[in-house]
């Protein structure tokens, strides 16, 4: 030991069988035996922060220095050499292994080398061969049992098989059909779910066929109402057919009547007529009957009343002679206005002398030119003479003013204004003498007459014109006249008063007529026109129905027909309805038929899968019985030796069941050796360690180290013990740790 | 459908199914087609989608020039005609005694369709009421399942030898989902095209319908199978006997998939047959991932058998030795039985997954 825990540069030889470390307390010895365990298994509990029960803390050396050492041991013909140093973590740890005897390096051991060399791991090395101080008891590990079956090459297959129980249990647990939890159980129920939805398939049909069998009894309802629709319609149409005829038979008769209503009164007439009917010439007469008309009115326009024949007659005498032209009664106007302008002129004359010789008379001027404005004024209101009259006094006037002013001057030939006067008068009584007796006119009396003149001219002219139109307008009259009553006699009309009004009553009784042959000619048309129409045959072969329903009544039917056929229309929409919303049910259930199919072929599958596993499981178990059963009786007999040895009594007592359990059979029940006494624990612990040892150990045996294992034994035991170790030291290198003389 | 789908995959079936039908009636309008016969099962199930309804109904409706011939099977619901209105004058049905229409009225007039639904009630006497114009070019029309005896008592059931030497020259039959045709008797034949679409891996290979070319002067026909199936379903098995793992199991696959050459589009199940050692790894649930996505749908039955050599393990002293000798010696279990206990319990001893 080169330094670990308190040991430090300290050499053991250990020779073949007992060997026995008898020192007292304190002196290391569960120390140098944790060294051989640590120099082939390494530390345990590393990661633990307890310096006590991590091991590399713990055996850190306390005087420093390397920490490790050297382990010399034979392994079948080889001796090694094991050489191990340990840092502060695993991987400054160095492992080294040479032969001893050749000092080459050897490969046969890893640092595992515990467990190669012993086919065991640590946990099962201490349960064995390992017996630490209070720790005397045992339990069989998969590592033990699997190195008792002596199976180390396939360490994993027994050593694994808690795990592959664990496994087995797990997947079994998972599908399991027994639990909420397990597959199978949710497949089950959601088996059992679909089924029940699934069986309701029957009643959704037994509904379906249900309802589908309403759903045609109600179309042959409506079939039946819409064949009655049918026969109604039919009987309508018949209805109406013969409401149609009837009613064309009406129009033929109305046609008919029309027809006679119309001849006879185009008879009626052209009776009128006597014979013959007026032609186009009609309207030649009735021009004539409008000219005629024209006439009459201008006679009547133009015809003249008593006084006025009578003046015409005056004035037809007054113009025997012939009636002067304008410019004839023009000229003789300017020759008054000449003969006033001499006169004027002589009145200046004449007063100017006055004047001159009277110192003339202003006032008289003066009243003779507002008279003569007075009288102008008053002229144009009142007439010719007033106007006259103004003229004259103007006139005067100037002359006196004139003759005021003027100088008395010498009667020239130009200044002889009687003279010139005098002659002018005298060819206006000349002119005025063709019509009038005109005898000593004076000025005035000339210029009265010659407007008299102008105005009977005038007269004259008017009445004889009006005498002219009337005349030939009664000239036209007569000869119409004439006309149309020879056109009445042609006619063989008996001439009335008023032939106009006979013309246009011929003309209204001759358009009357043409109106009422039209019109027959139309009646006529209309009545040959629907005898040519096909209904015309029907309407002749028709006959008179004999239970005629009314259309009121065919249409109230019809009505009450229509709403039951909409009454059964819509009860059938509603069960297409529920039938549409059954045949989705339906759907759904099919589609949950087609799960159930599914889910029931992999519950069957699984179910299988699961018995299988669970009967995998079950011959498992029992092959691991067998397995274990094939070392049980040899593991029990050597326990007993042991047990004899050491307690000095039968064993018998205590049994091993096939999984390595180890029981006491005491009052007639099986207990586990836990209630036992810490004593007995520990000799069944010791004995059942040996047992297993040599179970596990059949060739090669390994060294055993006990460390101080008898402290708890009474001295028989501890005697027992001894001869126990002496006994197995002739198979085994022991290593016995003791800190008493008396337990060694 | 029995292919174990997922709902969007079941639901996509049905809508090519649907399609399918619908490319038929396409075929047989750009290829002038007269007559359709539905010689039953138009319909899988009870329960019509209102889909499905529609879109026979359009296909019947929208093709006037062709007369459709529909003979109602078991599987078909009486909610197909209950839905409409009225039935279209191109949609020819037939009753549970014989009813026969002439096919070719504006010709010849001598191609006569005839049939009858077969129910408890006429089953057995149907046969007896047939009588054919031998003149004509008959063409029954039944559904049910083929029978050589005298049916007696089977609804279902079409007595062959009771329909021979009637003077059939086409018997045109509907309920097997796969085509077959076969010589009724000296004169004619008689067939069942099949579904046209496969459902389920009962229903593998091809499918489609018989286009029949009667010449109605010579009174001759040509039947040809048309294929229509979008997709059509595989059965293929592998022999992995002698494999020792997944991967040579899959090799193995791969190799006889090569030789079958199916497309991706189509439907596969792939049966693993034949015998392999207990101890062979084997996870047909990587493998089925592994091919699941070269084909529409994939699935892997496994139905290899598992070869133990008990005398390996006679002389074996561990766990695994005991064990198999236990099971060895149960004689309450098949060979199979023990066969997969002793794999699962090998795997478990090995800490491998239990499968």
């Amino acid at each position: 030991v080169e330094n670990f825990g308190k040991i430090s540069d300290r050499t053991f030889d250990f020779a073949e069988g007992l060997n026995i470390i008898c020192e007292e307390n304190g002196w290391g010895k569960s120390t140098l035996a944790a060294f051989i365990r640590v120099m082939l298994y390494g530390f345990e509990n590393e990661r633990k922060r307890d310096d006590l029960e991590n091991e590399r803390k713990r055996y850190r050396p306390w005087q420093g220095g390397v920490y490790g050492g050297q382990l010399e041991l034979r392994a079948g013909e080889k001796t090694y050499l094991v050489t191990r140093t340990f840092g502060n973590k695993a991987d400054e740890d160095t492992f080294e292994l040479r032969d001893a005897k050749t000092n080459v390096v050897s490969e046969h051991y890893s640092q595992h080398i515990g467990e190669e060399l012993f086919g065991i791991d640590r946990s099962s090395f201490d349960r064995t061969v390992f017996i630490s101080q209070n720790d005397c008891t045992t339990a069989v590990t998969d590592g033990i049992n699997a190195k008792i079956g002596n199976l180390t090459e396939c360490l994993s297959d027994i050593s694994d098989y808690e795990k592959v129980m664990d496994r087995l249990t797990d997947l079994l647990n998972s599908m399991t059909p027994s639990r909420k939890t397990g597959a199978l159980s949710k497949m089950k129920s959601r088996i059992s779910e679909l089924d029940t939805s699934v069986r309701g398939t029957d009643a959704v049909d037994a509904a379906m066929k249900v309802l589908v069998g309403k759903r045609a009894a109600k179309k042959e309802e409506y079939k039946a109402l819409k064949d009655e629709q049918e026969e109604l319609q039919k009987k309508q149409e018949q209805l109406g057919t013969y409401k149609d005829l009837q009613a064309k038979k009406e129009l033929y008769e109305t046609l008919c009547r029309g027809y006679e209503e119309r001849k006879q009164k185009a008879e009626q007439a052209k009776a009128y007529f006597s014979g013959k009917l007026p032609s186009d010439e009609l309207e030649d007469y009735m021009e004539d009957s409008t000219k005629l008309s024209t006439a009459g009115q201008i006679m009547s326009v133009y015809r003249l009343d008593e006084a006025q024949q009578e003046r015409f007659l005056e004035l037809s005498e007054v113009f025997r002679e012939g009636v002067p032209e304008r410019e004839e009664l023009e000229e003789q106007k300017q020759r008054i206005d000449q003969l006033q302008e001499l006169q004027l002129q002589y009145l200046q004359q004449t007063r100017l002398q006055k004047v001159q010789t009277q110192n003339a008379k202003p006032r008289i001027v003066s009243l003779l030119f507002i008279a003569g404005i007075i009288f102008i004024i008053l002229g144009i209101w009142v007439g010719f003479i007033g106007f006259a009259a103004g003229i004259i006094c103007i006139i005067t006037g100037l002359v006196l003013k004139r003759t005021k002013k003027r100088p008395v001057e010498e009667k020239t030939e130009e200044t002889d204004y009687e003279g010139r006067m005098e002659s002018c008068l005298t060819e206006l009584r000349s002119f005025l003498a063709g019509y009038y007796p005109v005898q000593d006119l004076g000025p005035d009396e000339a210029a009265k007459k010659l407007y008299q003149l102008e105005k009977d001219v005038q007269d004259y002219k008017g009445l004889y014109e009006r005498t002219e139109k009337y005349k030939e307008a009664l000239k036209i009259c007569n000869e119409q006249t004439s006309k149309i009553k020879a056109y009445f006699s042609q006619l063989g009309m008996t001439v009335e008063n008023d032939i106009s009004r006979q013309l246009f009553d011929i003309q209204a009784h001759l358009q009357e007529y043409r109106h009422c042959e039209r019109e027959l000619k139309d009646a006529a048309a209309a009545k040959e026109k629907f005898e040519c129409s096909e209904d015309f045959e029907r309407i002749q072969n028709m006959k008179v129905m004999e239970t005629e329903i009314s259309m009121e009544a065919l249409a109230t039917s019809m009505n009450k027909n229509t709403e039951q056929l909409e009454l059964v229309h819509q009860d059938i929409l509603s069960y297409n309805r529920q039938i549409e919303q059954y045949q989705e049910k339906s759907d759904e259930l099919g589609e949950e038929k087609h799960e159930l199919e599914h889910l029931r072929e992999v519950y069957g599958q699984d179910t299988k899968k699961y018995e299988r596993l669970k009967k995998t499981k079950e011959l498992l178990e029992q092959a691991k019985t067998s397995f274990t059963a094939r070392y049980s009786q040899p593991l029990q007999e050597s326990f007993e030796a042991y047990y004899q040895m050491i307690a000095g009594k039968d064993g018998t007592a205590y049994h091993l069941d096939a999984n390595t359990n180890l029981t006491v059979e005491e009052m007639g029940r099986q207990h586990e050796t836990r209630f036992l006494s810490t004593s007995y624990q520990d000799l069944t612990g010791i004995c059942m360690r040996m047992a297993l040892v040599d179970a596990m150990f059949s060739d090669e045996k390994p060294f055993v180290v006990f460390d101080d294992p008898f402290a708890d034994f009474d001295q028989q035991k501890i005697t027992g013990g001894l001869e126990f170790l002496k006994q197995i030291s002739t198979k085994y290198q022991v290593v016995y740790f003791t800190c008493h003389e008396s337990r060694s | 459908m029995t292919a174990n789908f997922d709902k969007e995959k079941a639901s996509e079936r049905k809508t090519e199914l649907l399609h399918t039908f619908q490319r038929m009636i396409q075929y047989a309008s750009e290829n002038g087609v007269e007559a359709v016969i539905i010689a039953g099962d138009l319909f899988d199930t009870k329960v019509v989608s209102a889909v499905a309804r529609n879109t026979v109904y359009q296909a019947v409706i929208n093709h006037p020039e062709m007369t459709f011939y529909y003979l109602k099977g078991n599987h078909d619901a009486d909610s197909f005609l209950d839905h409409l209105e009225e039935i279209p004058d191109n949609l020819k049905l037939f009753d549970t005694v014989w009813k026969s229409y002439t096919a070719n009225e504006k010709t010849a007039g001598n191609i006569c369709i005839t049939g009858v639904e077969l129910n408890a009630d006429n089953s057995g006497t149907v046969y007896h009421t047939l009588t054919l114009d031998t003149d004509k070019f008959n063409i029954v029309v039944l559904h049910g399942q083929e029978s050589n005896s005298a049916a007696k008592d089977h609804t279902e059931e079409i007595s062959l030898k009771e329909l021979k030497n009637k003077g059939i020259d086409y018997l045109a039959l509907g309920h097997i989902h796969s085509y077959k045709k076969e010589t009724l008797d000296a004169r004619g034949v008689y067939c069942y095209p099949g579904c046209m679409e496969g459902r389920g891996f009962d229903e593998c290979g091809e499918h489609g319908f018989v286009l029949l070319d009667i010449d109605e002067q010579k009174h001759t026909m040509k039947t040809e199978f048309i294929p229509i199936a979008y997709r059509n379903l595989y059965t293929v098995p592998v022999d992995i006997s002698g494999c020792a793992n997944t991967s040579e199991i899959a090799q193995r696959i791969h190799r006889v998939l090569e030789k079958e050459d199916i497309f991706a589009k189509h439907l596969l199940k792939i049966v693993l047959e034949g015998c392999v050692d207990v101890e062979c790894e084997k996870d047909t649930q990587l493998l089925a991932k592994q091919f699941e996505n070269d084909y529409y749908f994939l699935k892997i039955y496994d139905e290899s058998r598992l070869k133990v050599d008990y005398s390996i393990f006679m002389q074996d002293e561990s766990l695994k030795g005991e064990f198999i000798r236990t099971v060895m010696n149960q004689s309450d279990l098949s060979e199979e039985e023990k066969a997969v206990i002793v794999r699962y319990g090998m795997q478990a001893l090995a800490g491998e997954e239990i499968r």
